[in-house]
């Protein structure tokens, strides 16, 4: 197995083949992972967990992978699947009140981060997800297909998120 | 910089890194794999040798007189087969399959199916197990009965043998069920609400 352009492409299905796609998916694909779990749960660790346990999935699952999609969606597919299985600690995170950050701080630019993954944490689950992947560039086709909605829908709900966003945005530099 | 552009650089200015390596983990799920399969042979053998012990060294040291009894050790080697049997594979298999990669609503039919199977069998399963047991300890007990000579304890012991068998069967059976429920539903109902929210603009 390797990867080109983010298409997996089926040589040989022997271990030490397995085994360097997935060096190469884990190496490429664990910040974008990471993020979107960000995005959902707004929680470092817990997002490594879940970064995680998608991946143990993606192992898992490597040798049956049917190339219908490209592994990058397939991968945004498993790891949205097991943002929305998480339940215990839900409660403790999300929704929570988007703080304004100290003015005098001098680390503006990671302010600012966290400030964007507070917004995003305190909008609607499906929409944690969909900004995620629209952030992360999953084109919008690929987006509606993995949440099950059409991608005119998919774009109404983009750009409403982005304008609250802005909003919060602007509220926060003032 | 126009307001997209911003979002896009901030989100991607999170990095992280990897608690464990890409081998590590795969080494991680072999131990698991592995854990869990000692885990599955040691109860398997030790419900094996339970199954031995009642059936080789009991039988045979005292081997007893009515048919009751007989009938009551094959009810009890059937309930703890199915129990072993059950717990042990099939309902592992059921979660193994749960559709990882599909999108969110058929996630959400996957997890409702596996649901309904589960249900089915934990109730069935569940069901066999307790009335094989109940019916199987109820035959045993009528020989041990006809060997005690107080009469207190030959009524005490019936009534105690039931009243432990009734709360087996109205509490312990149906909290199992309920708390096997409890979270594959509190996902189900997460996943519903999502896919109704998806219908939405």
């Amino acid at each position: 197995m390797t990867i080109k352009n983010g298409i997996l492409t089926k040589s040989t299905n022997s271990s030490s083949s397995l085994q360097a796609s997935f060096d190469q998916i884990y190496t490429d694909y664990w910040d974008k992972v990471f993020r979107l779990c960000m995005g959902y749960v707004n929680d470092d660790d817990w997002a490594k967990d879940i970064a995680q346990d998608t991946f143990i999935t993606v192992w898992q699952q490597l040798p049956k992978f049917r190339q219908e999609a490209a592994v990058g969606t397939w991968i945004f597919r498993i790891a949205c699947n097991n943002c929305l299985r998480q339940l215990e600690r839900s409660s403790k995170f999300v929704h929570k009140e988007v703080d304004k950050a100290d003015e005098s701080s001098s680390r503006v630019n990671e302010d600012e981060i966290n400030f964007l993954y507070k917004c995003i944490a305190t909008l609607s689950e499906t929409d944690r997800l969909i900004i995620s992947m629209e952030l992360e560039n999953v084109k919008q086709t690929e987006i509606a297909s993995i949440m099950g909605m059409s991608e005119s829908n998919v774009r109404v709900r983009v750009h409403r998120i982005k304008e609250k966003l802005t909003e919060k945005f602007k509220e926060y530099e003032r | 910089m126009n307001a997209d552009d911003k979002f896009q650089e901030l989100w991607r200015s999170k990095k992280s890194v990897p608690a464990i390596s890409s081998q590590d983990l795969i080494k991680k799920v072999g131990q698991v794999k592995n854990k869990l399969r000692s885990k599955i042979v040691f109860t398997t053998l030790v419900l094996i040798g339970v199954l031995l012990y009642i059936d080789i060294f009991v039988f045979q040291q005292h081997p007893p007189k009515l048919v009751t009894s007989y009938i009551g050790a094959v009810l009890l080697n059937i309930a703890i087969i199915v129990q072993t049997a059950a717990y042990a594979g099939f309902l592992k298999l059921l979660f193994e399959n749960a559709s990882t990669d599909a999108p969110i609503h058929d996630y959400l039919q996957h997890m409702m199916q596996v649901r309904d199977r589960r249900r089915f069998m934990q109730k069935t399963i569940l069901n066999i197990y307790y009335v094989c047991l109940i019916i199987g300890i109820g035959l045993i007990f009528i020989e041990a009965l006809q060997n005690v000579s107080n009469p207190g304890i030959r009524i005490a012991l019936p009534v105690g043998a039931a009243c432990y068998m009734g709360i087996m069967w109205f509490t312990a059976r149906k909290n199992e069920i309920k708390k096997s429920e409890k979270d594959l539903g509190a996902v189900i109902e997460k996943l519903q609400a999502i896919v109704e929210d998806t219908k939405h603009a």
